[in-house]
């Protein structure tokens, strides 16, 4: 009695559940924590056979554990003990299992029966918790990159690559198969980051926070920018185990970046451009304004003193005011035009008459020019501005008598195709080169160093006469050949019948 | 006798107006529109008595022709330079020449310049 008191007393005190069953499974003995454990009192435990579908188990994976898997069953069947299995229990009066570590083995009598077995649980739910704690936010960390725009990549002390998140692969053109298991440095993989980073671990600094812009190239040869940001990994005694890098793609960035470069530097030339335009502008009318004022200063002079002041004098003035009247009339076309605010003035005009007036024009102020006009036989009738349409014809013409020689004549042709009219003004003057003739319609492109050019003006009749010829719906053009002449040309769209 | 001025500038107009004012004034007077046209002149009349030079000129501007002038026929006729520009005394030092007149004036300016500077 004493013994069995003694023995009773043991297992109390036990923090292992114990468990003793006999040949048929029927349990004999249980202690305090197997109790505990299982959530039953000793007279529900007492005679329970383990077959009893009241006991619920669960595996390891949570799926329902079967009766011939139940440690004593187990035992009983094979004769062998089992060890460290683990169990979870299903308890009605718990909404979590209570996990177990088990280990059961037989006791044989003489003749080698099992007569009882012995089957005994660790508690190891707070254990098993704390895996699976563990377990979920690795799979939560492992989702986070792998769902990340960045691409991470994971590299162990010896070089080689452990890992790479599918952003990396996107972005560098390999498969995850391709790189995992690569020793560093292979082709790919620029210098500078591994003399970055085996510098770093050299040095045995702890913490890597830098960022280095590099250039990445993928797999079919073509490079792309990256920021990488790495960081080292490391174990307990604090040496380098491997370390992790984040590296974005700064394609788009970077482009960005050019992009605004560039416009900054458009507009840069654009004010640089307006700028010399002004002084351009300024020293324009600063010469006819001289000019005038010095013409009345003389006009002045000769009333004092009684000289007469003849007709020939009053001409040279009104011609400084013309002058200075021109250009601000070009002026204000120019700012029209670039402020969208150049109306047009629609009319049915007869165009062939209106070329030739406006030749008759020119031949009283250039009378020793030959000046030829080609017509269709039959008038045409078109909508157009006729105001700005003259002004056009003029500009061309104008252009074509001063950039051609003396004596060289001058060609003004009209023809027609089914939806078109063409108006082209020919001259046999230098030419003009293929390079000059893409500048030839910009505004403001004459320089004001440019004083070889002698005709003066602001040189932006080109300019403004395209920007009316469009505005009509139609195109202005040159062509030229060098030593030969140049013919500028315009065509207009004629009226729907 | 009368004073000879020698007028190099190249916008006609300006030029045509000096000269008609200085012929009042009672001086003879010589016209370029350009460095080059300038010194084809003095090669064939009389040394003037002053020389009123624009600088921004096609062809021959008035840096070169000073340089040229300077070099044949020294300081044998006072230059005075008529400019647009700013800094209208430095570039009369820069080329030499013995004064300077800031464009546009008026021609009482002109006429004091001329009197103060001619031989
Ligand atoms: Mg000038």
């Amino acid at each position: 009695m004493k013994l069995q008191k003694e023995f009773d007393h043991l297992f109390e005190n036990f923090t292992t559940g114990v468990v003793f069953h006999d040949a048929q499974s029927q349990v004999i003995f249980a202690n305090p924590e197997a109790l505990r454990l299982l959530g039953l009192t000793i007279d529900q435990m007492l005679g329970k056979n383990a077959t009893d579908p009241h006991w619920r188990f669960i595996r390891e994976d949570e799926s329902l554990m079967p009766l011939n898997e139940f440690p004593v069953n187990q035992v009983l069947a094979s004769g062998k003990p089992i060890k460290n299995l683990v169990i979870g229990i299903i308890r009605s009066d718990l909404t979590r299992p209570v996990w177990a570590m088990c280990n059961a083995h037989p006791e044989f009598d003489q003749a080698e029966n099992i007569y009882q077995v012995i089957v005994n649980f660790t508690d190891v739910t707070d254990r098993r918790n704390a895996t699976d704690q563990l377990k979920s936010s690795l799979q939560f960390t492992k989702d986070l990159i792998g769902s990340m725009k960045e691409g991470f990549i994971v590299i162990d002390s010896q070089w080689i690559i452990q890992d790479v998140n599918p952003a990396f692969c996107l972005m560098t053109g390999f498969s995850h198969e391709e790189l995992v298991g690569q020793k560093i440095p292979y082709p790919y993989w620029p210098a500078e980051e591994v003399d970055y980073l085996k510098g770093v671990c050299d040095a045995k600094v702890l913490k890597v926070r830098e960022s280095l812009e590099l250039i990445f190239m993928r797999k079919d040869g073509t490079r792309f920018p990256i920021i990488a940001s790495p960081s080292l990994v490391k174990n307990a005694k604090g040496e380098i185990v491997s370390y992790i890098s984040s590296i974005t793609d700064i394609s788009e960035r970077k482009e960005a970046e050019l992009k605004i470069k560039a416009a900054l530097e458009e507009s840069k030339s654009a004010a640089i451009i307006k700028s010399r335009f002004l002084d351009t502008a300024a020293h324009e009318l600063r010469t006819p304004v001289s000019a005038f004022s010095l013409l009345l200063q003389l006009t002045q002079k000769k009333l004092e003193q009684g000289i007469a002041v003849e007709m020939p004098i009053l001409i040279r003035m009104r011609k400084q005011v013309d002058r200075i009247s021109d250009l601000v009339v070009e002026l204000m076309d120019v700012s029209r035009l670039e402020r969208g605010v150049l109306n047009l003035k629609l009319k049915k005009t007869d165009i062939a008459s209106m070329i030739a007036s406006c030749l008759d024009d020119f031949r009283l102020r250039a009378p020793k020019r030959p000046m030829h006009f080609i017509q269709p036989e039959h008038p045409i009738e078109i909508t157009i501005d006729p105001l700005r349409i003259n002004q056009v014809i003029s500009n061309l013409i104008d252009n074509a008598l001063k950039y051609s020689f003396e004596d060289t004549p001058i060609k003004v042709s009209i023809t027609t195709t089914q939806t078109h009219l063409c108006v082209s003004v020919k001259d046999q003057g230098h030419g003009i080169t293929e390079e000059k003739q893409k500048d030839l319609f910009a505004p403001f492109s004459r320089g004001s160093d440019d004083l070889t050019d002698k005709s003066g003006g602001l040189g932006l009749g080109l300019f403004i006469s395209r920007e009316i010829i469009t505005l009509h719906g139609g195109t202005m053009g040159v062509r030229s050949t060098i030593g030969e002449g140049s013919t500028f040309y315009f065509e207009l769209p004629l009226d729907k019948k | 006798m009368n004073k000879t001025i020698l007028i190099i500038e190249d916008e006609e107009e300006i030029l045509y107006t000096l000269r008609d004012f200085l012929e009042i004034e009672g001086y003879q007077v010589l016209t370029a529109l350009n460095g080059f046209e300038a010194i084809q002149l003095l090669e064939k009349s009389v040394m003037p008595n002053l020389i009123l030079l624009d600088m921004k000129m096609p062809i021959m501007n008035g840096w070169e022709f000073a340089a040229a002038f300077l070099a044949k026929y020294d300081h044998q006729c006072p230059i005075v330079i008529t400019t647009a520009a700013g800094d209208a005394a430095q570039r009369a030092k820069d080329i030499n020449a013995n004064d300077w007149i800031s464009k546009p004036f008026d021609l009482d300016t002109l006429l004091e310049k001329i009197k103060q500077n001619e031989l």
